[in-house]
Formats: structure tokens, sequence, C-alpha cells
């Protein structure tokens, strides 16, 4: 891995970068400010993203301007119960008159993977994804075939229709380095969106921004953000704090840890900076965590979401001040 | 002027300050060679603390460091070796050196006069006084940076002066002043860099603020606290350095009787001498004063004047009623009174001439623009006028109303004083008496009975001293007489005080009055018979009881012993608690009080301490402690207090709450607010730190809490 120091003018470019994206995506979902930041920063931290919310709120709307916006290759997948993990990666199909087998790509070879609704599959084609997103390659029929780069899965599923459903275990969801809840829009951002769709497809007006190489470069320059100690040890705090937390009956792995500060150090570079803060930290403590911790019976009797429980955590925990000690002591 | 340099030069400039506050001392010692060395030691010591000052950045190692050095260069100066040499090097010696050094200015403080000439001793007391004072303002207002408090103990050596008036060098005072004002501006321009370049940067330019309510709290204390204090009842028992009026001049009774003063200080010189032809003078009176307020007594107002020709004695005393007259020839030395110093009995006077008597008040003026200083005079007495029997057979015409001869002010009683208990008292005491002379003299002999103490410290009181002093039964002459005078008067006694002189120590054929032989009485009016002395003063510090007045016959009523009556009159020896020398508080003189007066002063003083100590311990852990982004941002949220959040809110998050919070706060500080947090951001959290440099963060976290403050200063001014 490259982690050299980010000069300002990578910094500017990821910026850049992140801007054009963002204003493109804007088109379409007005007033999900902070749910495509996170994917921003999620794309560019190298992770997947599990878009989970009600229908109709635009987690696909998302996911396929996101798709536009980039100029890459994308892969669509609509999880049903009789899908096939050959469905997801491909399959090797006998060629008569080449007399051997060719391997037909399946959508997960693509930059961006767009999965709808993945909790509808059965748990079988789920782990051919997962295991794809987690090795970065595909391997059939004893052949291991890397997965193009970058590669970004992004995952939606609705947590309300539970009927017919194969509920992601958490050993699956850690996978994903985010979850978003997108979120019931603004009434102006809702009136907004009615015009924006009045007469024409808003997708249709998203145009490409940046290429695979962009995205490549932006992601080597969010790998050299620098993490101070102080700011390592205040994310170490907040996970730790999950696992203390007697409200919670499952705290974020060392993994959630990892994830928190890549994602942490790609928010940093999208504002142009070379280094984390802890407001970086808190932005992405609940997309980052939330996920992977299981809310305790009581606190789930009380009423209390694992994202409530993580902004308890999150407004408890002081945030280091750099040799504050020293500098009191000296009069 | 930047960071550390102001405090370079305010060092010095304390130093100074602190060394005129020598000048507090004008009228208690004599100024002369003694300030070189003192003056060196200091520039000594403070050029120490301004080294160490350049060398640490730490507040109070200069202040240790001054305080080693200073205490070395003391003790080299002013302690000699055994066989009188000075020594650089501390030997197992020194200590033996500095205790008698030390035991030596005791004594000598104690048994000087002021104004003192300053021996080598006081000398080194007073340098050390004067260093020790000088490294505690510095310690607080360069280590801690709390210039404007330090005025506190700058003005410590001037209070003494200040409070009771003294005369002090007004312009040394106003240089001492001048020197800490220009500390504290100089202590202000540094903490926030130039308010001229505020100005110009479009924000107020604030006055140096914390010096003009130091400054204020000073005045509100001197003008609250003092006269609380003098109006109390406990000022009169606060230690008072009664000096001669005029320094160097002449000395002069003090004519301010107030029942509440201890006794202090009084002067061993020679008031006047005389020689007699019949030993001893009992006393010579000098003043008698008829009107008493409760506390204090009044001169009376003149009466009818005649030549003092003849026999002066309110009474019409045939002359030859002074059968056998006893002569003394009088030489008043430097003692400017107004009236001349007479026996208590009928007496004339040989060169009488110019000077006028005073029927009314007893008294022989003298015209002369200086007094009685220099006089030379014989007077004749009738030392044997009043007898036993001459003083009971004044008993009939007090039937008849004898007591109307006299003004009614000798039998008046201030309401203020218990009349009820003091009578009551007074009738039990002399109960067995049959006639005016028994009662006089069994009130005389209460009075020097074991329910009374002589002492030069009084019990503070409020408006009724005497009522206090019976029951606490410690006093000198002034109570013992003022408590015979009121008891009398109780008794439709007509009676009066007098001040005047015992007739002092017997030298090569004079006698010597000193000034500490001054003493006060009581005289009762025996119709026919005139103003008769009684003493009620128990031996310490008394003259004899008069003969007539000397319980000695059988029919007399028994009265206790009260110690030896035959030895001297004059004061034996005693230690003279001059004022102090140096600012160390005066060990015993000043016990006395305890009154509520004095504990609201020492409330006061406690109250203004630990505000000081508090402001200390704030400039402390504020304004001193920028050194970097951190401590600057520290320093801006503590000032800011509950505005900017708690601590699990990221600098980012704090900008959020103090600009959401409260009123705006300006386009500058907004300014200054970003950029601080940015400052504090780069130092924690990115890898190159934060290359700010500290005076700048200082000034921005200046301007943030600035702003802050008078927004909400005006918010609610507004609201």
């Amino acid at each position: 891995m490259t982690t050299t120091v980010p000069t300002a003018a990578q910094l500017a470019e990821v910026a850049d970068l992140a801007l054009r994206v963002r204003t493109q995506l804007q088109t379409v979902l007005s007033g999900l400010d902070e749910a495509v930041d996170a994917t921003l920063a999620t794309i560019l931290a190298e992770g997947h993203l599990l878009l989970e919310d009600v229908p109709g709120v635009g987690k696909t709307t998302l996911a396929r301007a996101l798709g536009r916006a980039l100029d890459t290759t994308v892969g669509r997948i609509q999880f049903t119960p009789d899908l096939l993990p050959s469905d997801v990666t491909g399959v090797s199909v006998f060629r008569g008159d080449e007399h051997r087998f060719e391997f037909r790509p399946g959508p997960v070879f693509a930059n961006i993977v767009v999965a709808d609704e993945i909790n509808r599959a059965s748990p079988k084609t789920q782990a051919a994804l997962l295991e794809s997103m987690q090795e970065r390659a595909v391997t059939v029929d004893g052949e291991t075939r890397p997965l193009p780069a970058p590669f970004l899965v992004v995952a939606t599923q609705n947590p309300i229709d539970m009927e017919g459903t194969y509920p992601l275990p958490e050993a699956q969801r850690d996978r994903f380095m985010t979850r978003i809840a997108v979120g019931y829009p603004s009434s102006d951002d809702e009136i907004a969106m009615l015009d924006a769709h009045d007469g024409h497809d808003p997708l249709a007006e998203v145009r490409p921004v940046a290429t695979a190489a962009d995205l490549e470069r932006a992601i080597a320059t969010v790998r050299g953000i620098y993490g101070s100690p102080a700011v390592k040890q205040y994310l170490v705090d907040v996970v730790r704090g999950t696992r203390e937390s007697p409200d919670l009956r499952l705290g974020a792995s060392p993994r959630s840890s990892l994830q928190l500060l890549a994602a942490a150090k790609a928010r940093a570079a999208m504002a142009g900076r070379d280094h984390v803060l802890p407001d970086d930290v808190k932005a992405l403590a609940v997309p980052v965590l939330a996920h992977r911790v299981i809310p305790a019976a009581q606190a789930r009797a009380a009423g209390r979401s694992a994202e409530a429980v993580i902004q308890d955590i999150l407004a408890r925990v002081a945030v280091p001040a750099a040799r504050a000690p020293e500098a009191l002591s000296r009069g | 002027m930047n960071g550390g340099r102001w405090r370079l030069i305010a060092t010095p400039l304390i130093a100074l300050a602190t060394g005129l506050g020598v000048g507090g001392l004008s009228g208690l010692v004599v100024f002369g060679d003694w300030l070189r060395p003192m003056a060196a030691v200091l520039a000594a010591t403070a050029a120490v603390v301004v080294l160490a000052r350049l060398a640490t950045g730490r507040p109070f190692l200069p202040t240790a460091a001054g305080a080693l050095a200073g205490a070395w260069l003391i003790v080299v100066a002013y302690v000699p070796t055994a066989d009188g040499g000075t020594s650089w090097f501390p030997r197992g010696e020194t200590l033996d050196g500095i205790r008698l050094v030390a035991e030596r200015a005791v004594w000598y403080a104690q048994h000087t006069v002021a104004p003192a000439e300053v021996e080598a001793s006081l000398a080194g007391a007073i340098t050390l006084a004067v260093v020790a004072l000088f490294l505690a303002i510095d310690a607080i207002a360069v280590g801690a940076g709390f210039a404007a408090s330090a005025g506190f103990l700058l003005l410590a050596p001037w209070l003494p002066a200040l409070t009771l008036e003294r005369r002090v060098p007004t312009a040394v005072l106003a240089l001492a002043l001048a020197a800490w004002l220009a500390v504290i501006a100089l202590s202000r321009r540094s903490d926030r860099g130039s308010w001229r370049a505020r100005a110009r940067d479009g924000a107020s330019p604030a006055p140096p603020v914390a010096a003009l309510a130091a400054t204020a709290a000073t005045v509100l204390v001197a003008l609250i606290a003092a006269p609380l204090a003098i109006g109390g009842p406990g000022w009169g028992a606060m230690p008072r350095l009664t000096l001669p009026a005029e320094l160097g001049g002449a000395s002069r009774l003090d004519l301010e009787i107030d029942l509440r003063h201890s006794l202090t200080e009084q002067s061993s010189e020679p008031v006047l001498t005389y020689t007699s032809s019949d030993g001893r003078l009992d006393v010579l009176r000098v003043y008698t004063f008829g009107t008493f307020d409760g506390t204090r007594w009044d001169r009376d107002p003149e009466g009818d004047m005649r030549p003092a020709t003849g026999v002066l004695w309110p009474e019409d005393l045939a002359d030859p009623l002074i059968a056998e007259p006893s002569t003394a020839t009088i030489a008043i030395g430097d003692s400017a009174e107004t009236r001349v110093p007479i026996p208590s009995s009928p007496r004339s006077l040989a060169a009488g001439s110019e000077w006028t008597y005073d029927p009314s008040t007893d008294e022989v003026l003298i015209g002369r623009p200086e007094g009685t200083v220099g006089l030379t005079y014989t007077v004749r007495s009738a030392a044997d006028f009043h007898t036993e029997d001459s003083l009971r057979g004044a008993d009939g015409l007090i039937a008849s109303g004898g007591d109307s001869a006299v003004p009614t002010r000798y039998l008046d009683l201030n309401e203020r004083i218990d009349i009820e208990k003091v009578r009551q008292v007074a009738e039990a005491v002399t109960s067995p008496a049959t006639d005016r002379y028994e009662t006089a003299l069994l009130l005389q002999e209460y009075l020097r009975g074991p329910n009374f103490q002589y002492s030069t410290d009084v019990a503070p009181s409020g408006g009724d001293a005497v009522s206090a002093f019976l029951a606490d039964g410690r006093g000198y002459c002034v109570q013992f007489a003022t408590a015979m005078v009121v008891m009398s008067r109780t008794l439709d006694i007509p009676a009066r005080m007098a001040i005047g002189y015992l007739g002092g120590a017997e030298a090569d054929g004079r006698y010597v009055v000193r000034g500490r032989d001054a003493h006060a009485w009581p005289e009762l009016y025996f119709p026919g018979h005139g103003w008769v002395r009684f003493e009620p003063t128990p031996a310490v510090q008394t003259g004899q009881r008069p003969m007539y007045a000397t319980p000695d016959q059988q029919d007399t009523p028994p009265v206790p012993d009260v110690r030896d009556t035959t030895r001297p009159t004059a004061q034996p020896e005693r230690p003279l608690p001059t004022a102090e020398p140096s600012a160390a508080p005066a060990a015993g003189a000043g016990e006395q009080g305890t009154a509520g007066s004095w504990v609201l002063v020492a409330v006061l003083v406690l109250t203004a301490a630990a505000g000081t100590g508090l402001l200390w311990w704030r400039a402390r852990r504020g304004a001193a402690a920028i050194t970097d982004a951190e401590s600057a941002w520290a320093s801006m949220t503590r000032r800011l207090g509950a505005r900017a959040g708690d601590e699990t809110l990221t600098p980012a998050e704090t900008e959020l709450a103090i600009l959401g919070e409260g009123p705006d706060l300006g386009d500058d500080a907004r300014v200054a607010l970003a950029a601080l947090r940015t400052a504090v951001e780069d130092q924690r959290y990115a890898p190159a730190g934060s290359g700010v440099a500290a005076d700048v963060l200082a000034g921005w976290a200046d301007r943030v809490a600035n702003a802050a403050r008078d927004a909400e200063k005006g918010a609610r001014s507004r609201g």
C-alpha cells in the first residue's frame, strides 16, 4: 500500500473530485447531504456501502446516480430468492466451436456493483457476493479472477418488509464499511424532488465527472492521510465505549476501528485536510458502527436504537487535547 | 512590547517602588547612610531576579533565586563575624551572628525613641523587610502576572503612616505609586498586545481594566473600611504612635484624652527640671478638664481672667493661709504648653505679672507664642494646705449649698454613661462614708484595690468607657482618674480631671521631670476649700497618695493593701514600645482588640487576601500559561465558561457552540476564533503541528474572550 504523505495538490484533487461527485448526486437527491458524504467517504476508503431504509426514499436512485456520476463500469443485481451465486459471479460456458470453457463474468465484475434488496436472496447467494467483497476476487471453477479496481458494492435492503427475506448475519454486516439510513426528505427537499422529477428523469442528467483512474488516485491519496495519536486515542475510546456500554449486547469489533479510521481519513481528504480530526470520527461513527453493534434487550425495550446509543457514547467521550497536562503545569 | 520583555522592566520598577517604601518610616527613623547598603542589597536582589527570569520561563524560580541572593547579601552586609569582620561565606557561627543581630535589632527597636537613629542591626532588619516585600510583590505582579493586586503589598509600608495621619514625604509616595502604575500599564500592554493596534483594527481600545478595577477596589476599601474601623469603638484600642508633634520640635502633652486609647510610647526626654525647698513636688498640673462625653475629655471654655498675681486659687483665700510655703524654681525645657505647670495646692508665682489666671479652670495662661518653652519661674505653694481635718470641715458648707460656687459642668454626666450603674457601684463602695472626705477616700481606695489593675492596654469599649473600665478593671491613670471623677459626680460631688506631671526623679540636687512622668488625676471640690487632688491610680504609675488622702488613721474605713505606697512615684523602667521600624507587625503591642469592628476589619482584610489569592490563582492558570495553541485554546474556553461547552466537543464543535450561544461576537472575534480553532486542530492532529507564535495565539484568545464578555455586557445592558 502506498502511504506517502499527500501533497497539497493531491488533497485539492480529492476535494475537487468529491465536490464534483457530490454536486452530481445532489441534482438527483436533494437533502441527502449526510448520506452522500458518507457514501463518498466509503468509496474513497475502499469500503462497501449498505443502504438500509424503507422503500421509496431513494436508496436505489442514490446507488444508480453514483454509478452514473463515476465514469466506471456499473453492475446491477436485483436480489431475489431464486438468484444463484453464479448469477452474481458469472459462469463458465462451453464454447463448442473452440472446444473449451469460456468464463462469462457476472455483474460483480464492475467497478460499482449495485446489489438491490440484498436480503431477499438466499444466504448462499449473499455469501457469494460478500466473499467477493472481502476478497476483491471471484473464484469460479478453481480459478481466481480479480475484480476490477476500484471495486465498490452498494447494497440496499429494506428493514421493514421482513417476510421472505434472509437478514444478513452480524458477520456479514461487518463486511460493509458503512450503513446509511437514507431517511425521509424534509418538506422542502421533497418539493424540490417533485420539481426535479417533473416531466423528465433526473438520473438522465447525471453526467460522469470522475474516471476510475481519478478514483484510484484519490484512494491512494486518502491512504496517506495522517491520523494523530490524539485522534486515534479518541477513535479507540469511542469504539471501546460501544463494548463497555450496558445498552449494547455486542460492541464494535477491532475491524470497526480500522474501518472507522479509514473512513475518517477519506472524509478529511474530502475536506482538503491532510490529517484526521475528531470531527471526522464523530461524523462517521454512526454510519460505521451502528450496523455492527446489537442493542441489549433493555435498550430495545426502551426504544433506544443502536444509533442513539452511539450518539450517547459520542456525547460522553472526551476529545483528548494534545499535551494538555504539560501546558497546564507550566505556569 | 511583547511576551516576557515587560517583566524585565517591571522588576526594577517594583524594586524602586518597594525601596521608596521606607519613606513610610519617615518620622520613625532618621534617614542616613544606612539607606545606601539597603539600596545596594535591594538592587542586587532585583538584578538576580531579572537574570533568573531571563534564564528560565518558570514564573517563581526567579523569586526563589532572588530570595536566596537577598538572604545571602543581607547576611554578608549586616551580620558581622565573631571578630567583627565580614564573611562572604556563611559558616556555623553565622547562625549565632544572625541571632545576635536579630536580638539586638529587637532590643534597639524597643528601647529607642522615634525618630530613631538607625544602627546596623536595625538597618539589617529594615533591609530584610524591604527585600522580602520586594520579592513578594515581584512574585505576584510579574511571576503570577497580576500587577494590580501587588499594589496592596506595595502600600503596606505606607499604611501606618497614612492611617495615623503622620506626615509622609508626598513626593516619595507619589514616585512609588507612579512606578507601580507603570508596572500595571506594562503588564496590561503585554496582555493585549498593543491596544493602539487594536484600535486601528476597529476593535474597541479597552483601557487597562484590571488596573482601574484594582485602583477602584483600593479606594473603596480605603473609603469604606477605614472609616468603619475609625468610627468603631475598637479604634482607640489600636496601637497609636504618638510622636512629638513636630518632628524634632518641642514636646507637648497629648490633650486628646480618650479612654479608648491604649497608652503607648512615652518619651524619656526631660520636660522640665526644678529645685525645691521642700523636696519633691507631688505633682505639677498643667491642664484641667471638666467636660466628659463618655469616652473623651474636652477642654473647657476660658472663664474670666485675672493677672496671675497673688494667691492663685479658685477660692478666696487670704495670703497668710500659705503659712509655710515651699518654694520651687522650675526650668522648663523643650515643652511647648500654653499653660504654666503649677502645684495642685494654693500657690503664687514670683514672676507671674504678665501671665493670666483663669479661676474657673484653675489654669495659668502664658501669652507667649512659643508657650512654655525655655521658661524659668519660681512658684510658692502651700503643700500642707489640705488636711484631713480641713477637708472634713467642708461638710458644713456642702449642706448650705457650697457646691453651687463651681460651674455645673463639673457635675454634668453625659447620657452615654450608664449613670445608674456607675452610681450603684459608687454608692455601694462609699456606703460606710459619713462625709465627702470619707467618700472620696473610699472611691480612691476602691480604685486602688484588687479589682483594678494598671495596664497600658485598655479593653475596647463603646460609648461608655467608664462602665467598660469598671467592668474590665484594666487601665492606666486616665481611666482611673476618669472613673473617680464620674463616680464622684454620680454622688453629686463636683469633680474634674487634671493632667500634668508627677514630681520626677532627683539627680544632682535637681528634680528631673520626663515625658513619661505625664500623669492624670481627679480633683474633687470641697466648698470653702477648693479643688483637692486624689490618687486612684495603683502604684505602678502614680503619684503617692496625698498626705491628706492616705488612709492611715484608725477611724478611716479599712482598705485593702495596695502595694507599697512609699516607693518612688517615677515610673519604673519598662520597655518602650516604639513604632516598629520594619514591616513586621508589632507583636504584643496590638493584641488587645477583639471588638466587633476589628472582626469586621479582619474579615475585610481576609476577603481582600482571599480575593487576591483567587485572582493570582486564576492568573496563574490563565494568561500566564499561553505558550501554544492548546493553552491559548484552554485559556479562551475557560474564560468563555459554559458558552464553550465541555470537553466532549471537538474544537470545531466548540467554535459552533460559541458562535451559536449568546450574543453575536462580531466579525473580528469570529475570525480570531476560526484562526485559533485551526491552530489548535493543527497542533493536536496535524502532522506538522501549529506554527503560530504564542503571542499571536494569546491575542486571538483575548479577542474572542473579550468580545464575548463585551457582547454579554452589551446584551445585559440592553436587556
